[in-house]
């Protein structure tokens, strides 16, 4: 299958990429522990991966496919239970066989292109900023 | 059953979509007799008996607090969610094309009347069991254009807004009216669209910049930034760039003043849609790649191998 997809090819090339203030990061470059994370359970398979005050999320997506991958794993979404956010840092296994997941932002105007995921396992930081609170992450 | 559409149904498309969206964008007065005809129809096809009263109201605000506070005197309870016209246009559109042009028939042709009723005759309804409060459509409604999407966007006043004089037309001083400004589809402050600065108030500048800075929603900052510029923002609260990286999307780190914060970092970046970012940045950040990767959290070797950002 080929993929045209910028993203797709820089995670695959460089192992890093970012939708506007989501970063993408191969997991071999980072050391993220998530054993003992818990798995965000989907009906769909797929996960917002990043909430949007304004309704433009970053959603995951995935659609299971007829025939012989009809049955492949869906993304497992993990999220560090102890985390005082939760989505500040994700990590999402992409299986192997199967076809790649994407993220989509989901804006109808001055969206962020869509970044295709290839298979293995990434890890999704959102922005932060300090705030008198603490380290905060950036809302849009 | 309908599996495509022929050369000459798709070309009656467009004419349905200028229609629905003219409907939904529609600002005139609303007709409070075929608006209370729809709404009793709408019980009816939904099998509950008429609601004792009917209510008007010139904003969906107002309507939805009365609607949930009245609720709550008579059963406890309240929430319910106002049925939007505006937001049934496009269904309404799709059976209108499928029924008009395709010749499809339905079951439920008495309903899709009614629906067709409700969206040309007011703006939305706030249904309960008891009452039900029909409100005005908004008396302004101004959209842009963008990548095929109409956004709320108003430079000079609201972008949506209720309220009405004797003659129908938007007053901006009836007392049940409601606005809101929006700067390409983000909310903003009304006084950052209703009274904006423009350099000669150095002090008033400095100030709105600030304010702007401290906005914790990113896309409300950005908007803030856009409508004042985002150099005179910055200037305003005497900027020092600490650093420029050639790759715009690391961008510069700058500082600058706030009102009691002075030396703050911005790390000032652009999107990979071609905008302008501004981001409030770690205090011991040293340079643009330093602030974009503390950021995120990752060290800089990680994040300087960023090529594509969208």
């Amino acid at each position: 299958m080929k993929i045209n997809n910028e993203a797709y090819h820089a995670l695959k090339r460089d192992g890093v990429a970012a939708q506007g203030d989501l970063l993408i990061v191969n997991i071999n470059l980072m050391r993220v522990v998530h054993d003992d994370w818990e798995i965000v359970h989907s009906a769909d398979g797929g996960h917002t991966v990043a909430h949007s005050e304004t309704g433009h999320h970053h959603r995951l997506e995935y659609a299971p496919q007829d025939g012989l991958l009809a049955n492949m794993r869906a993304p497992t979404l993990y999220r560090d239970p102890k985390a005082q956010d939760k989505e500040m840092r994700s990590v999402v296994v992409i299986d192997e066989v199967g076809p790649p997941a994407q993220i989509v932002h989901l804006r109808g105007y001055d969206r962020h292109e869509t970044h295709i995921l290839p298979p293995g396992t990434w890890v999704l930081l959102r922005q932060g900023r300090p705030t008198p609170e603490g380290w905060q992450k950036v809302t849009d | 059953m309908l599996t495509s559409l022929t050369q000459e149904q798709q070309d009656q498309i467009p004419r349905y979509l200028k229609e629905y969206i003219s409907i939904g964008a529609n600002t005139a007065p609303m007709d409070r007799e075929k608006a209370r005809e729809a709404v009793l129809e709408m019980y009816a096809h939904a099998g509950f008996s008429a609601p004792k009263r009917i209510l008007y109201c010139m904003n969906p605000v107002l309507a939805a607090q009365a609607g949930n506070e009245i609720a709550k005197k008579m059963d406890g309870q309240g929430g319910l969610n106002l049925f939007s016209a505006a937001s049934c246009a496009s269904g309404a559109a799709r059976f209108a094309f499928l029924v008009e042009v395709c010749g499809v028939k339905i079951d439920v042709e008495g309903r899709r009347q009614t629906l067709e009723k409700f969206i040309r005759s007011c703006g939305s309804v706030y249904p309960h069991g008891e009452f039900a409060i029909i409100v005005d459509r908004p008396s302004v409604l101004k959209l842009v254009d963008r990548n095929g999407t109409g956004v709320l966007h108003c430079e000079d006043g609201p972008a949506i807004a209720w309220g009405r004089d004797a003659d129908g037309n938007y007053d901006p001083n009836d007392k049940y009216g409601y606005a809101m400004f929006y700067w390409n589809g983000t909310r903003v402050p009304a006084h950052w669209i209703m009274d904006k600065v423009d350099g000669t108030d150095k002090e008033k500048a400095k100030a709105r910049a600030a304010e702007i800075l401290s906005e914790s929603n990113q896309e409300v900052l950005r908007a803030g930034c856009e409508i004042v510029g985002w150099v005179p923002v910055l200037e305003a609260l005497g900027m020092r760039v600490l650093d420029e990286n050639p790759n715009p999307i690391f961008g510069r780190l700058v500082e600058v003043d706030l009102p009691n914060a002075p030396n703050t970092k911005f790390l000032v970046a652009q999107c990979g849609t071609g905008r302008t970012i501004a981001v409030l940045a770690h205090a011991e950040s040293t340079s643009a790649l330093d602030a974009g990767a503390r950021s995120y959290g990752v060290p800089v070797a990680v994040y300087e191998k960023l090529k594509v950002r969208t």
